[in-house]
């Protein structure tokens, strides 16, 4: 399985600073978007903070330096799983750290994180950032939504349809670096070719409604990097009111060839 | 990281249960009972009656009855008046707790006996001259014999029972029954057939003697053996023992029991293993239970030594100076209790109880029908407890929470207390408590301190880990330029840890290339706190003292430009660096600081620095000062517009404030502006139109560049692109700086309303821009004077000569557009730059379009 993808981050119409920013390494396998949120600039360093450390973390597991756990990681997963994890706990705690200093008070970031691992790739987020995987028409949000507004929807909480709860929306429930320790979703998935993967900041999402999305990535004829253009263009046509952001990723077919030599090589 | 689970929880509670229930069934290694058996004498002892039993008198022989009778033991014929007096008395039973193992020895008896044979041996006869004689020999033997007295006044009274006594140590066995044992024994015994049942009952094979002519006349025998626990503590009455072959032998207690009921011998049913029925009266049945198949019955204490039974001293009733209603129809018991005589027992009531008193005891018992039971439920009971707590330790308690397990744990400990105690008082009934709440007690500590142990386990790996976290995060913190939260990490890390004082070596050698020197020595010193050099900081720490001292000295003289970051002492080799980027060299100095060449270490990008010392400003400006910078430099940094140079980045470090900026390589057009080396107009014209472009684009993001001056519009080489640099910076490096209390800067390109110090917008660009535009096009400037405050007044008031003038190639219509562009007016001016654009533009048109005109062949006119 080869990943082929692209990324575009853009402040948006009402915002001057972009506290968004992302991370594309196919060479780690390893794409990031983060989100910040906290007064002045901090917003701005948390979500960098994040998408660096887990830059940084990755090269080292890469060259085999492998970093130790933080904390003891739950049983079933991989072991990329849990440096997935652990990448993400790390992040929190930089950012918890920098965030007691007082300019940096209240700083955080969302991270949603796709993770390749041979044929498997893990999805892990904090927050409220989606990913979805787009498979033959669906939309299918492979994260864990953060907020109080998705909780309530969860436990049933959701008032009648016109009763709006608007305020609960952006209010997250699990952040970056707001505490000691984090809870971090993860989650395999196990895509096709032909499939695409979309990591994006809510600045996305709530701008772009979710049919709009499915008939930009289902059109054959634009390249990818065609489409993460239209994607953003359209959030800032529907307002752009936030910062936005997209990675997008195509699962393609790798070549016989490639597979062949993979398999000499022993990897899985 | 494998957590090996090479003990699981539940395994503690099941091997325990399983060790318990090993114990308690084989009774090997029953360490249990011990303990049970301390409770048990407790609770006894609690348990223990103190009301009187009636029906039994103990007369004792104590000390002072040593003492007026004489030594013990006394000549039989004492102890024959006391039954005669007690048989007077109407005492229903008697009974002696005294062995007669032998005859009486008496040396007068002896003698007087040989001379009556001797007498007899003559053949004299008995009549005659000497029968008194005769009479008077027989008569000394009859006044000696006091075992013939004894044996007399036993057969008078005919209710005394008497006790034998069994030899368990030595070894061999009787060659004959004694006919008294056969007399005695249980005649009524079911269970024989049960082979176990037998085999289990205390066997024993030799009696130590009784003299015939008392065992012939007894009422009643039985055995007064008693049998000590493994503490040596007497709780049991054994009321059968085995004889031999097949004789069931009771005990001196039963004996009496039995004389006392006047009961035959079919009204004792002996059923081994389960216990003695004893039919009192043809309506009721005493139950005598037995704790197991040795047929042991738990003694019910009374409270004692003296309290629970009445006694007697002995002499009172040898003297006969009793009340004969004190013994009438009462059991008496004789035996000694003074010390020196008989035995004493240890028991849970006393630690020296005379045997007289067990006696009396478990007649009471028995008397009373007060047992301690043990029925065979109780058994499994126990067993299923043992059970129940075994799986509680093994699946309920590791998964509980601390305080939970210990309210459970106590709950249960409690609650079975509380049952054993209830079936004791009430129901006399003993439930071993010991082994089930042992097994709860050492579960709940080994749970407990298992999971202790494993707790600070993972406490100690998370230790571990945590000089492993602080590695990372200090690596991290150092990577991304944050050397401060770097070295505090770093600083947490034992400095025995290896690789420790690399890091810390690193991250001095940053804090060097940052010229936070105190910052650097601070971590080498850390370095070598234990004493030991690491690689050259011997020499490395001193030369950076030394820097140091310069760096305050040179800033104390204020010989420093501002700005400058302070070259890095030429002894350290490392290369300074300003944020994440590394300084290459100086590009120029303005005049509020040093306009560094810089590279982007991971991406290869070549900068250029514009640094503000922000010490220049007074202390109480320097937060909204650096606040505004960074604002500007923000929203500047919004800008994307290919004549407007990208800005990447801004921070500040140390004192400086920074920006780091796209690196132009071209020049800027000052040179442009004297007069010989003007630009041909249309090339003038071009810039400018492009320059108004980009401000277009700027004004329409709300951005004022307020500082439009030639110094500012670059020209790059080769590709002859025009950038316009230093938007928005302009104005802190003018308005704010105040310590000199002069504007510095260029006030010939203000605009009136910057010189009238009122708010501006675009507009003021526009007009900066056409004084830019004046002096490309004439190689003068609009407004000149000598002095700051001339320029400033003619700016404000005067206006500027024609273009024409000075250059009288500048066609009329430009100089219309220099007109409106410099309108003091800001309302008559241009409102947009776009608008100075478009009429550059036309005029750029058009003059192309007379070049081209011109180009061409000449019309024929």
């Amino acid at each position: 399985m080869n990943l082929r993808g692209t990324g575009k981050s853009d402040p948006g119409l009402k915002r001057k600073i972009n506290e968004d920013c992302f991370l594309l390494a196919p060479e780690l396998g390893l794409y990031v978007v983060a989100d910040g949120m906290g007064g002045h600039k901090a917003g701005e360093v948390a979500s960098r903070m994040v998408v660096e450390t887990m830059a940084d973390y990755w090269k080292k597991v890469r060259d085999g330096h492998t970093p130790a756990f933080l904390s003891p990681m739950a049983k079933g997963l991989s072991v990329e799983a849990k440096h997935l994890i652990n990448s993400i706990m790390m992040s929190n705690m930089m950012i918890h750290e920098v965030q007691k200093k007082p300019q940096y008070h209240r700083m955080g970031s969302t991270v949603s994180a796709l993770l390749q691992e041979g044929d498997r790739l893990w999805a892990a987020n904090v927050g409220d950032s989606p990913i979805f995987l787009f498979d033959e028409g669906r939309l299918i949000r492979v994260s864990e939504e953060h907020s109080i507004e998705a909780e309530q929807r969860i436990m049933g909480l959701t008032q009648p349809a016109g009763a709006s709860n608007t305020q609960f929306k952006n209010i997250l429930t699990r952040v970056v670096g707001l505490s000691e320790k984090v809870n971090v979703y993860v989650n395999p998935i196990r895509p096709e070719p032909g499939d695409f993967i979309l990591i994006c900041s809510d600045g996305l999402t709530n701008f772009v409604p979710e049919p709009s999305i499915k008939t930009i990535l289902d059109d054959f004829s634009i390249s990818i990097q065609r489409k993460v253009d239209i994607l953003i263009d359209e959030a800032n046509r529907g307002g752009g009111g936030d910062n936005i952001t997209a990675i997008l990723l195509q699962i393609v077919e790798e070549g016989k060839w490639v597979r062949f030599k993979r398999r000499l090589q022993g990897k899985s | 990281m494998k957590v090996k689970r090479v003990f699981p929880d539940w395994l503690i509670g099941v091997l325990l249960t399983l060790f318990f229930l090993f114990v308690t069934l084989t009774g090997v290694l029953n360490f249990t009972d011990a303990i049970e058996l301390k409770t048990f004498d407790l609770r006894a002892k609690i348990a223990a009656p103190d009301a009187r039993d009636p029906d039994i008198e103990l007369v004792v022989i104590t000390e002072d009855d040593l003492s007026s009778l004489g030594r013990f033991p006394w000549p039989r014929d004492i102890m024959a008046q006391a039954i005669q007096n007690l048989a007077l008395s109407g005492a229903r039973v008697i009974a002696l707790n005294i062995l007669f193992p032998e005859p009486e020895e008496s040396a007068g008896l002896k003698t007087i006996r040989a001379l009556k044979q001797d007498f007899d041996a003559l053949g004299l006869g008995k009549e005659g001259p000497v029968q008194p004689f005769y009479y008077k020999l027989s008569q000394a033997v009859q006044d000696l014999d006091n075992d013939a007295k004894l044996r007399k006044a036993m057969k008078e009274a005919g209710n005394v029972v008497l006790p034998v006594y069994f030899d368990m140590t030595s070894a061999g066995r009787d060659p004959k029954v004694p006919g008294f044992i056969t007399k005695h024994a249980y005649k009524v015994v079911k269970g024989t057939n049960q082979e176990w049942a037998v085999a289990s009952l205390i066997w024993v094979s030799k009696v130590s003697p009784l003299l015939p002519a008392f065992a012939e006349v007894a009422a009643g025998i039985g055995h007064n053996n008693l049998f000590k626990d493994e503490d040596g503590s007497v709780r049991n009455q054994i009321h059968v023992v085995g004889y031999q072959k097949d004789l069931y032998f009771p005990s001196f207690p039963m004996a009496i029991v039995k004389a006392f009921k006047g009961l035959k011998d079919e009204d004792l049913e002996l059923v081994l293993s389960e216990g003695i029925l004893i039919k009192a009266t043809p309506s009721s049945v005493i139950r005598v239970p037995v704790m197991d198949s040795t047929m042991r019955t738990i003694i019910n204490w009374s409270e004692g030594p003296n309290g629970a039974f009445h006694q007697t001293p002995f002499a009172k009733v040898y003297k006969n100076e009793i009340q004969t209603s004190l013994f009438k129809d009462k059991i008496v018991i004789i035996g000694p209790t003074a010390p020196g005589i008989g035995d004493r027992f240890v028991t849970p009531i006393s630690a020296h109880l005379p045997g007289v008193e067990i006696v009396a005891n478990s007649v009471s018992n028995i008397l009373k029908q007060s047992f301690f039971s043990r029925p065979q439920w109780i058994v499994f009971l126990e067993l299923g407890v043992l059970v129940l707590f075994g799986l509680f330790t093994a699946f309920v308690l590791p998964r509980l929470k601390a305080g939970m397990g210990a309210m459970t744990t106590l709950g249960l400990f409690l609650a079975y207390g509380v049952i054993g105690m209830v079936l004791f008082f009430s129901q006399h009934v003993w439930l071993k408590i010991t082994p089930p709440l042992l097994l709860l007690v050492v579960g709940y500590i080994l749970v407990i301190s298992k999971k202790f142990l494993i707790t600070e386990k993972t406490k100690e790996k998370v230790e571990a880990d945590s000089v492993e976290t602080n590695k990372m995060l200090g690596l991290s913190f150092q990577q991304q330029g944050m050397l401060d939260l770097a070295f505090e990490k770093f600083r947490k890390i034992p400095l025995e840890e290896e690789g420790v004082k690399d890091l810390l070596y690193n991250l001095g050698l940053d804090f060097e290339r940052k010229r936070q020197f105190s910052k650097a020595l601070a971590a080498y010193s850390s370095i070598v706190s234990d004493g030991v050099n690491f690689k050259d900081l011997d020499e490395r720490i001193p030369k950076l003292k030394g820097a140091e001292a310069t760096m305050i000295f040179k800033g104390a003289g204020g010989a420093a430009h501002p700005g400058d970051i302070g070259a890095t002492p030429a002894v350290m080799d490392t290369k300074p660096t300003l944020g994440r980027y590394e300084v290459l060299g100086e590009l120029g100095r303005g005049a509020m600081g040093v306009v560094y060449k810089g590279e982007d270490p991971k991406i290869h990008r070549t900068v250029a620095i514009k640094t503000v010392r922000l010490s220049e400003f007074e202390e109480e400006m320097v937060g909204e000062m650096k606040e505004r910078f960074f604002r500007e430099a923000e929203s500047a940094g919004l800008l994307t517009h290919p004549n407007i140079v990208t800005i990447y980045d801004c921070g500040e470090e140390h004192d400086l404030a920074y920006i780091a900026m796209e690196y132009l390589d071209g020049e800027d057009l000052e040179k442009f502006t004297v007069k010989g080396h003007l630009l041909p107009i249309r090339e003038a014209l071009s810039i400018v139109a492009r320059v108004a472009d980009a401000l277009n684009y700027a004004h329409g993001k709300d951005i004022v560049h307020r500082d439009i001056k030639p110094a500012n519009i670059m020209r790059l080489k080769g590709t002859g692109e025009i950038k316009v640099t230093d938007f928005g910076i302009a104005r802190i490096t003018t308005s704010s700086k105040t310590r000199t209390g002069v504007v510095l800067g260029t006030p010939s390109y203000m605009s009136p309303e910057q010189v009238a110090a009122k708010k501006v917008d675009g507009r003021s660009d526009i007009f900066s821009l056409g004084v830019v535009l004046f002096e490309l096009l004439t190689g003068e400037k609009p407004f000149k004077a000598d002095d700051i405050t001339s320029v400033m007044y003619q700016i404000a008031k005067e206006k500027h000569p024609a273009p024409g003038t000075i250059n009288p190639k500048v066609p009329p219509v430009l100089e219309k557009i220099i007109d409106r562009a410099l309108e003091k007016d800001e309302t008559r001016r241009y409102q947009k730059a776009g608008q100075m654009a478009e009429h550059l533009k036309k005029v750029i048109a058009k003059i192309d379009e007379v070049k081209a005109s011109k180009a061409s062949p000449a019309k024929p006119s």
